[in-house]
């Protein structure tokens, strides 16, 4: 077989081919054919959401495109983030209260400091929104990785102790979506954009268009490396 | 069928049980195959080449639609977790079976490394490890296949290890880098563990059971979960009693030896749940040993950016998962602080997910190119810790919570002693000390030591007192009964255990065969 017929049989092409020799893996690399169309909600019709309201729906979707906009390749609402989202919300009863309050916050936030509809928000506007929120949970992030180490005369060392293994409590969901509990909007901002950014890099466009997964392809040899001698 | 009586009844396909009853099957022993998952087949059964958008949660279910298998622990597919293992191929060296000699800690084997080393070689010869020959004495080399060039991340790590005193070397793996017995080299899809395709990676059921089953040695009992092994009056493993997956019919497996390969936590449970009047707590368990000694690996993964990747065009690296392994090295240092030692491993995760983009911070514009510049130049790096034996570490039964069989759940006990605590944290600093050397930005350590390779349980010994099994995995309480499998490690190491437990299993057989001919059993 020439390298270009193996490189045809990569898998994102749609060949339906099996084969019943054991063995020829030429041949049977290329089984797999897709199990979905992939995501073109264009040719499905408009997408029903599951657990949001139309008007929850449209919020969200607004704020997915603002965590991860269009750029030189789509943006998350085009890669269908919002419909992922919906689908995880559905059947996450944990995730529920907390996305539908945070979602009310930033509509009543758009109006208490801006006097506008969300959907009207200018750019500077949203990330006037967004950012002591955004702030607020890298530095959270960061204080619990430089919690993982300890001072010692002569720098700092990673320390895991044995009496810490045990983690603390989670707080009971009812106490973690209490709307007038003043963290809402930033554990709301986190689950929203880990949500995001999830189904943002695990679509079609965000996998194979903006990172440029190169992988899952038929290569006879493994190349030696020549990046590393730059 | 149920009427025929077998030389030798194995519970459990994976790489024990499935190298156990094809080196059997060599030396003309009668084999029933007990295993309670369904047949699954490598070439078409698994999800091998998805991408995570095919499926609208975005998460690869192991099997593809209609298939069955691999659900439940209890219940997995003939071949076991060798249908989805990473195929890292390590020999054990001397220090490993006789840390308790080395550095005063845990137990020795009762065997040295010239028992084995013809067993690793056998194992190597017919599976086909690829490799370097390094010469290293705490890495033993073997009969390797050509090894597999360095990614580009690893050539980084590797003059980074070498200017801290540490060297890199290529990974060995049982994966075929050419064709052998009829099956295809590694073609680098990088999907190992999601099902190897073609079977360039070995799996037990291609290499091991279905050309044993060709020579009608080999009977497989497919979806038939072993719930009891069966014990006579004479104190003699007599079979074994199932249940089937699906219409849960009961029925036995009769055979004149039984062996025990279910992996570490269901071995156990398996001995746990034979109970009888004259083992009231648990098959082979007059010791009050089996369960105990519970000593799985430990992992630290630390997630960075190599900087000089950083930002360049990405390429197709996935090759056959990770290509290097940072050998144990600190053992050298006898004034380290504490016994055992760690080696590591890294690049074995694949780049179908970028899990961690969302640990990169901000939104908008920036956040999405931050992300993007990352993604060629993500380096998971995960040392692999050995793990003293404890009390506070054991398997056992749940009292209250059984599976979807009906039948109680295996529970895992870890409780980290001084000695783990000491030896992950310098392994973990040591890796920062690394990593940062290799230029890279740390973007997450480890809250706290996480298990993998499960080991121990029924513990190899010369003493009936202090352990289940003797120096050939029969156990001291029933002369026809074996544990083969990695419950029976008196100590961990710190290498992937696949290849010493395909060994022992080679060794066991041996040791049976020779049994059966001489008459006695």
């Amino acid at each position: 077989m020439s390298e270009t017929r193996r490189q045809a049989l990569k898998i994102l092409g749609t060949l339906t081919a099996t084969c019943a020799f054991p063995f020829a893996s030429d041949e049977l690399y290329g089984q797999h054919v897709m199990l979905v169309p992939g995501q073109t909600p264009a040719a499905a019709g408009p997408y029903k959401p599951l657990f949001f309201t139309p008007a929850e729906y449209s919020v969200l979707s607004r704020l997915t495109d603002v965590i991860i906009p269009e750029t030189g390749t789509p943006g998350a609402v085009r890669a269908g983030v919002p419909e992922y989202i919906d689908r995880v919300v559905s059947v996450n009863t944990e995730h529920q209260p907390l996305v539908r309050a945070g979602l009310s916050w930033l509509v009543a936030e758009a109006g208490r400091r801006f006097s506008r509809e969300y959907g009207a928000l200018d750019e500077p506007q949203h990330i006037a929104l967004l950012q002591p929120l955004s702030d607020a949970i890298d530095k959270e992030a960061r204080d619990q990785q430089q919690a993982r180490y300890r001072e010692i005369p002569g720098g700092r060392v990673y320390y895991f102790a044995v009496n810490d293994a045990t983690p603390p409590a989670r707080p009971a969901v009812a106490v973690q979506n209490d709307p007038s509990d003043p963290r809402m909007p930033i554990r709301f901002f986190r689950l929203i954009k880990n949500l995001t950014a999830d189904g943002y890099y695990t679509s079609r466009v965000g996998l194979l268009e903006e990172l440029g997964y190169a992988g899952n392809t038929y290569r006879a040899n493994f190349p030696q490396c020549s990046v590393a001698e730059q | 069928m149920q009427q025929e009586t077998f030389d030798v009844v194995i519970v459990g396909s994976g790489a024990g049980g499935g190298t156990l009853a094809a080196h059997l099957a060599r030396q003309d022993v009668r084999v029933a195959l007990v295993e309670g998952g369904p047949r699954v087949d490598t070439r078409t059964d698994f999800n091998t080449h998805a991408l995570p958008f095919e499926f609208p949660n975005r998460q690869i279910p192991a099997m593809r639609p209609g298939k069955e298998g691999f659900d439940t622990e209890r219940s997995r597919g003939v071949g076991g977790k060798t249908m989805l293992w990473n195929a890292v191929a390590l020999r054990f060296s001397q220090r490993d079976f006789k840390g308790r000699t080395y550095d005063g800690a845990g137990e020795d084997w009762p065997v040295d490394y010239k028992d084995i080393a013809p067993y690793y070689e056998r194992i190597e010869r017919e599976v086909g490890v690829c490799g370097n020959r390094d010469g290293l004495d705490d890495l033993p080399d073997g009969v390797f296949l050509p090894p597999v060039p360095l990614k580009c991340s690893d050539e980084i790590l590797k003059r980074a290890a070498a200017s801290l005193g540490a060297r890199l070397v290529h990974v060995r793996k049982a994966t075929l880098t050419v064709p052998m017995n009829a099956r295809p080299a590694c073609h680098f899809c990088g999907n190992c563990m999601a099902g190897c395709d073609v079977a360039a990676k070995y799996n037990s059921a291609d290499v091991h059971i279905v050309p044993a089953e060709k020579s009608g040695r080999v009977t497989v009992f497919h979806d038939s979960i072993v719930r009891e092994v069966l014990i006579s009056d004479e104190n003699r493993a007599t079979g074994v009693r199932y249940f089937h997956r699906v219409h849960k019919q009961e029925g036995e497996v009769r055979g004149r030896l039984v062996a025990v390969a279910c992996a570490c936590a269901q071995s156990v449970a398996l001995l746990l749940m034979s109970r009888s009047r004259r083992y009231p707590n648990g098959l082979a368990n007059s010791s009050g040993q089996l369960g105990r000694h519970f000593i799985p690996h430990f992992t630290g993964g630390i997630e960075c950016v190599l900087e000089d990747l950083r930002g360049k065009q990405p390429t197709n690296d996935e090759g056959f998962l990770d290509h290097g392994y940072l050998p144990s090295f600190v053992h050298r240092n006898k004034a380290r602080g504490y016994a055992r030692s760690f080696g590591a491993q890294f690049n074995y995760q694949n780049h179908r997910f970028a899990g961690w983009a969302k640990t990169l911070p901000g939104f908008g514009t920036a956040f999405k190119e931050r992300v993007k510049a990352a993604y060629p130049a993500i380096l998971d790096f995960t040392p692999y810790g050995e793990m003293l034996p404890n009390p506070g570490s054991y398997i056992d039964l749940d009292p209250d919570r059984v599976d979807k069989f009906g039948l109680p759940l295996a529970r895992r006990h870890v409780r980290w002693g001084d000695n783990d605590q000491k030896l992950f944290n310098d392994m973990v600093q040591w890796s920062l000390r690394i990593l940062e050397r290799a230029g890279a930005e740390i973007l997450t350590v480890p809250a706290a030591p996480a298990t993998n390779h499960e080991l121990g349980g029924c513990r190899m010994g010369d003493d009936p007192r202090t352990s289940v099994v003797n120096r050939d995995c029969r156990t001291h309480d029933v002369a026809n009964l074996y544990v083969v499998d990695g419950s029976v490690f008196p100590s961990a190491s710190e290498k992937n255990p696949t290849h010493t437990i395909m060994a022992l299993a080679a060794r066991a057989a041996d040791h049976i065969a020779g049994r059966m001919k001489r008459g006695d059993v």
